[in-house]
């Protein structure tokens, strides 16, 4: 491989494995939506 | 009101992005970064991710949200509310409709990865061959002519076809939290860290054709990522107009010193070299469509964006939830399989067996690479019979993971649109399936009536729902209306930008890598003007009739959908959505 393959290669999986990292720490780390909001509709106005 | 809901984050994280690694992570991508080179594959790949897959996503986490909010879970319901119409119902029966038939072939190809896990584990396979290799598979399969796979033992596909049918519906019956969540979660950690394992062991694998000391690992890496591609080129026109054609790929110092041989023994055509070593740098690879049409390809069909599937498990999220950071995660899981343990088994481990050119000509392709030359480097390696059982159960994961989600929004749609309980629809959905998945089976010969349905369902109709989903998102529904859904409950709240992104870039981009595939791929229009082979078996060829198989699959889709369709019609469900059209 040369060395331009190298850089492509690294550049590729350390891009994409830093950014799983970053979202699964995330994910991790932050409380979930409370019980009570299971489902129904949104206080937001969706439809205007 | 709906009952069911993910249990964890993790887990509907875990779910879809189990949805979205499969086969073509492990076995496509490499094929494709190895074929279109490196850096000019990464850099569409790329922009691809951002431009297509990202966003398209994102879009179905945040309708899919908002229609399980409103009590929807099945794409015609979550699609006929978001757009307070019951045409978008009916076309949201496509979704069903596409995802139950990948469904059904789908759960065939798992059972081929199980039989080659299991045939590793018992040491039965003795393969010494490409010829040897390909014959097992054609003969396990059933390739040679139709019924064939049919056969009782463990040496035909019949029975783990049986045991992956059953057990996907065991989970389906078991619900999303009970059964897909419930498998995603062990499925999921369990193939990544198999995947490292077999990463960490072929890294470390020399000396697998002593009589070829170049053929390597990093001759197989190099295959894949270095920028440069540089290629044999033998001229075939004449000294005044040289016409070069590609005579063979050059990776490694080994290569190169072999063709400077070549080109300096090669005859000359009027004084002119009739030879020649020439490179083709990134920018000159990335103006070749096929690129790009390959790495939209790649990125769309592996995220399984645009299916119908992150919709059906994103209305089981709580309303609350965070979409974004959920759709972002599921995605950089998909890549890092993909791209950080995919990208580094398949290729290299050929190309360390058969060099370069043994590859190439062996093929690039999912089936070649997986079922014909992975399964002889396995065996030439001390322990292989153990790291082939566990790359072959790791794709047997993937494939269930994948396959589960495929079943989910035909399930949804039965249980939303009938009233019928779990038990019920569970049994319909294993009749209809259990016909098809034998139909695909049983017609196994040249693989026909899998390819028709991968064609006309994996495909075409995959291609028309996530253009008219993006479309009714960012131009019936409206961008802003939309990003305020997605943003509802988020921690990272999309930017300004993302809404220019997915009115007008996303649409586009789709819009002109479906028109060029067509152009290209399916009529001939652009490139060397041949019909689709799979339109050809429809009208028949110059000297071949219409292929009966191929009829018969398009009818049973047509009959499926059909059936779908008159569910919509007589379904109370989605009487009363254009009543909910706001006034203006």
């Amino acid at each position: 491989m040369t060395l331009g393959g190298w850089i492509t290669f690294l550049f590729s999986t350390v891009s994409f494995t830093s950014l799983f990292a970053w979202c699964l720490y995330k994910v991790l780390t932050t409380p979930r939506a409370d019980e009570s909001a299971l489902h129904g509709t949104f206080d937001i106005d969706d439809d205007d | 009101m709906n009952a069911e809901s993910w249990s964890s984050r993790i887990g509907v994280i875990l779910a879809v992005s189990g949805s979205a690694v499969g086969l073509g992570n492990f076995l496509k991508f490499p094929g494709q970064v190895a074929l279109y080179g490196g850096a000019a594959f990464m850099i569409a790949y790329v922009i691809s991710f951002f431009a297509l897959g990202l966003p398209i996503s994102i879009i179905e986490f945040t309708v899919g949200r908002h229609g399980g909010a409103n009590g929807y879970n099945s794409p015609s319901g979550i699609l006929g509310f978001f757009c307070k119409s019951k045409k978008m119902a009916y076309f949201g029966v496509l979704g069903s409709l596409l995802t139950l038939m990948i469904f059904c072939y789908y759960v065939y190809i798992e059972s081929w990865c199980l039989g080659y896990a299991y045939n590793f584990a018992v040491g039965t396979l003795k393969l010494d061959s490409v010829e040897a290799s390909s014959a097992f598979f054609a003969d396990f399969i059933g390739a040679d002519s139709d019924g064939s796979a049919f056969g009782l033992g463990l040496d035909k596909v019949l029975v783990f076809l049986i045991f992956s049918f059953f057990l996907n519906f065991w989970m389906i019956y078991r619900g999303v939290s009970r059964g897909i969540e419930f498998f995603c979660k062990y499925a999921m950690p369990t193939l990544v860290l198999l995947a490292i394992v077999i990463v960490i062991r072929m890294m470390t694998v020399s000396g697998l054709s002593p009589d070829h000391p170049e053929r390597t690992i990093n001759q197989g890496l190099g295959f894949m990522w270095n920028p440069v591609k540089v290629v044999l080129q033998e001229n075939v026109g004449n000294a005044q107009n040289p016409k070069w054609v590609d005579a063979r790929r050059l990776v490694g110092e080994s290569d190169m010193s072999e063709a400077k041989k070549i080109v300096a023994e090669a005859p000359t055509i009027s004084g002119s070299p009739s030879m020649r070593i020439h490179s083709i740098s990134v920018f000159r690879q990335l103006q070749n469509p096929s690129i790009w049409i390959a790495a939209a390809g790649q990125v769309f069909f592996s995220l399984t964006v645009g299916f119908g599937c992150i919709m059906t498990y994103a209305s089981y999220l709580r309303r609350k939830d965070d979409i974004v950071l959920s759709s972002i995660t599921s995605c950089s899981a998909n890549e890092f399989c993909e791209v950080c343990l995919g990208g580094m088994i398949t290729v290299p481990a050929a190309v360390a067996l058969f060099g370069v050119s043994g590859v190439l000509g062996a093929g690039l392709s999912l089936f070649d690479l997986g079922f014909k030359v992975l399964p002889l480097f396995f065996l030439s390696m001390p322990l292989g019979e153990f790291f082939g059982f566990l790359f072959f159960f790791l794709l047997f994961l993937a494939a269930v993971t994948s396959s589960l989600s495929m079943l989910q929004p035909s399930m949804a749609f039965i249980e939303e649109a009938t009233g019928l309980k779990r038990r019920f629809s569970t049994s319909l959905l294993c009749l209809i399936t259990f016909f098809i998945s034998g139909f695909v089976a049983y017609f196994s010969k040249d693989l026909k009536a899998m390819d028709t349905f991968d064609f006309w369902m994996g495909q075409v109709a995959v291609y028309i729902f996530a253009m008219v989903l993006v479309t009714a998102f960012s131009w019936y529904f409206g961008v802003e209306r939309g990003m305020k859904l997605a943003n509802y409950g988020s921690i990272i709240k999309l930017p300004h930008w993302f809404g220019f992104l997915a009115r007008y870039i996303t649409p586009t981009v789709l819009l002109l890598v479906f028109v060029v595939w067509i152009g290209q791929d399916i009529l001939g229009v652009i490139g060397d003007g041949k019909l689709s082979p799979y339109i050809r078996d429809l009208v028949g060829g110059e000297d071949s009739p219409p292929n009966k198989v191929a009829w018969k699959s398009v009818a049973i889709m047509v009959m499926v959908g059909a059936f779908y369709s008159l569910i919509v019609l007589r379904s109370g469900r989605y009487s009363d959505l254009k009543s909910l059209k706001r006034r203006k």
